[in-house]
């Protein structure tokens, strides 16, 4: 990292709900192939944090800047226009549409300049390579997601944000509700991002399966950024310890 | 699939099939239902199967339709409206004051009921972009903001016009709304937009003008649904209105078009009923309220957003109107109509219950 400019640098950011503090004065850098790891404990303030980074919260204070511009006030869709893609905990799909449909939400090709027509034709082969690429398997391109298993699910979900050539990538908790095979899948994409120096933000509760993937962890606990690693420099037990807060730098 | 029925797997796929054919069942009960409602009222007696019978089952369609395609797209986007009650009241009278009074002050009556028309139709996005603008900017509920618009429409199409049906339209426009597109003579054969000026002879009129406009309108509306961005955007918003928003859909501007268009919807039902008979009753929407949601649950739209077709609205507006002709046809007293009427709607969502929690499983 040395000698490069992150690509990704939230600076001092906060969030408030009513009056609570979600998020407190957090800062952390992301560069080129890095993949870094958020860990913490449930409700503490990791969902918020890469919300304000997706643009689906804005910051109370503190400022954040995406290759080299800044994007606090931005809409969540202009920060995906930016490069940011995110999976959402709950994949936010539409269940009554089909994973064509979803993996387009929000971006369908239009056929027909005039009358804004989609191109389902179009959409259909895109959603079927992409599917393919990433190694998901679907019963049928048309099938509403509502009927498809967690992990197809889940397929669907990060092919929607692998479409589009992301210049970063965020993954929350990608494998709260997949099998065994799944799994693999998200650590094969995840290294696969790492070795085209695609950076990837990956929250997790879980130090162990951090340790199998990220270069980097930032632990957040009740809204602070506690500690800061690189992972071949720290152990399970140092970063369990900065989780439950029986271990502070301070 | 078939192929990896082994002994082991039958069960599963035997029940896997038995599920497909509920799911099936589900999608096209509304036609079964009404093949078997015209099978039960002709084997009463009602003719539904001559011209005559089947353009009466259409006009009787019309107004229920154009109201209830237009509350298709709301209903789908996870919304309601109630709203049409008076808006089409209000838009048909607006339509109706300008060509009255401009025919009284001596224009030309195709100009005053071209302009008429043309008024009735701008005025009728007004009430949508209303809905639209407080449920979006202000969260208010769709169900209590449309009850409101219902009430100033109210108010506003009895004050238009001192509470009373406006009439004295110029004669033209009864002969619009009356009018067939073709004729057919016995011995004279065919002809457009009047019976041949032969004296003595009967003719039957095919494709009335109001069902003519209806078709036209109701296939805009499919293409827009079925094939436009717009469409596909109304669909995300149903089915997930924070994974819509997630991905960049402009979702109040969606929700806020999709009222207005619903709106113009009940505007081209005012107008037709104008045409039709040639006068405006202050209240002409209030039946076809009722019966456009009607229409559109039974038609397969969901309570919770995300589903419906324009398709399944026509063939939900079509049960709705043989109902009502075959009751009329029977000689049943009116009454019926809203028992049948009422029931059919249970039905409806009683089914689409079912479907939800049967796909749950």
């Amino acid at each position: 990292m040395a000698g490069r400019e992150a690509l990704l640098r939230v600076e001092g950011v906060s969030k408030h709900f009513g009056g609570v503090k979600a998020v407190d004065d957090v800062s952390l850098e992301v560069g080129a192939g890095e993949v870094v790891g958020i860990i913490g404990d449930n409700g503490a303030g990791k969902s918020t944090l890469i919300k304000m980074i997706s643009g689906v919260y804005t910051p109370d204070g503190g400022t954040i800047y995406f290759d080299g511009k800044q994007t606090v006030g931005l809409s969540p869709r202009e920060i995906r226009e930016m490069g940011i893609e995110t999976i959402y905990q709950d994949l936010a799909l539409a269940d009554n549409l089909d994973a064509s449909s979803n993996i387009f939400l929000g971006r369908e090709p239009v056929k027909s300049r005039l009358f804004r027509t989609v191109d389902r034709a179009l959409m259909m082969e895109d959603a079927d390579k992409t599917l393919r690429k990433l190694g998901f398997q679907l019963p049928s391109l048309k099938r509403h997601a509502r009927d498809l298993s967690g992990g197809q699910r889940q397929g669907v979900a990060i092919a929607r944000a692998m479409h589009w050539n992301a210049k970063l990538l965020i993954m929350d908790e990608p494998t709260a509700s997949v099998g065994v095979a799944g799994r693999r899948n998200i650590y094969k994409l995840v290294n696969n991002l790492r070795e085209k120096d695609i950076p990837v933000i990956y929250v997790t509760p879980n130090v162990r399966e951090a340790f199998g993937i990220v270069n980097k962890l930032a632990v957040i606990r009740r809204g602070r950024k506690v500690a800061e690693r690189m992972i071949n420099n720290t152990t399970v037990d140092e970063i369990v310890g900065f989780i439950v807060g029986s271990k502070s730098e301070e | 699939m078939g192929e990896q029925g082994t002994n082991r797997n039958n069960a599963s796929w035997g029940a896997r099939q038995g599920k497909r054919y509920l799911r099936i069942l589900g999608k096209v009960w509304s036609i079964l239902f009404l093949i078997v409602l015209v099978m039960i009222f002709s084997s009463r007696g009602a003719n539904f199967f001559s011209i005559m019978g089947l353009q009466n089952v259409l006009l009787a369609a019309t107004l229920i339709m154009l109201v209830a395609v237009g509350e298709t797209f709301v209903v789908i986007s996870g919304g309601i409206d109630i709203s049409p009650a008076y808006v089409v009241g209000l838009c048909g009278a607006i339509g109706a004051i300008i060509m009255r009074d401009m025919y009284a002050g001596g224009s030309n009556p195709a100009v005053a009921v071209i302009v008429g028309m043309v008024g009735g139709l701008a005025f009728s996005v007004v009430p949508g972009l209303v809905n639209g603008l407080i449920i979006t900017k202000m969260k208010v509920p769709p169900f209590i903001v449309t009850i409101g618009t219902m009430g100033i429409a109210e108010g506003a199409v009895f004050l238009s016009n001192g509470g009373v049906p406006v009439r004295e339209l110029p004669p033209l426009v009864a002969n619009i709304g009356n009018t067939f597109v073709a004729y057919y003579t016995s011995g004279h054969g065919f002809s457009l937009f009047g019976p041949p000026d032969v004296a003595g002879v009967k003719s039957v009129g095919i494709l009335p003008i109001p069902v003519l406009m209806m078709i036209v309108v109701i296939a805009v509306m499919w293409l827009i649904l079925s094939k436009t961005i717009f469409g596909q955007h109304v669909y995300a918003i149903g089915g997930n209105i924070q994974a819509a928003r997630l991905s960049g859909i402009p979702v109040d501007n969606v929700l806020l078009k999709a009222y207005m268009l619903a709106s113009l919807m009940y505007g081209c039902a005012g107008m037709v009923y104008v045409l039709r008979f040639a006068s405006l009753a202050p209240n002409a929407g209030e039946p076809l309220l009722i019966s456009s949601i009607g229409a559109v649950f039974i038609g397969g739209a969901s309570m919770a957003g995300g589903y419906g077709t324009i398709g399944g609205t026509v063939i939900g507006a079509l049960i709705i109107a043989v109902l009502q002709t075959g009751l009329v046809m029977l000689l049943v007293s009116p009454f019926f109509q809203y028992i049948a009427l009422g029931c059919a709607i249970i039905l409806a969502v009683f089914v689409d219950q079912f479907k939800a929690k049967l796909l749950q499983e």
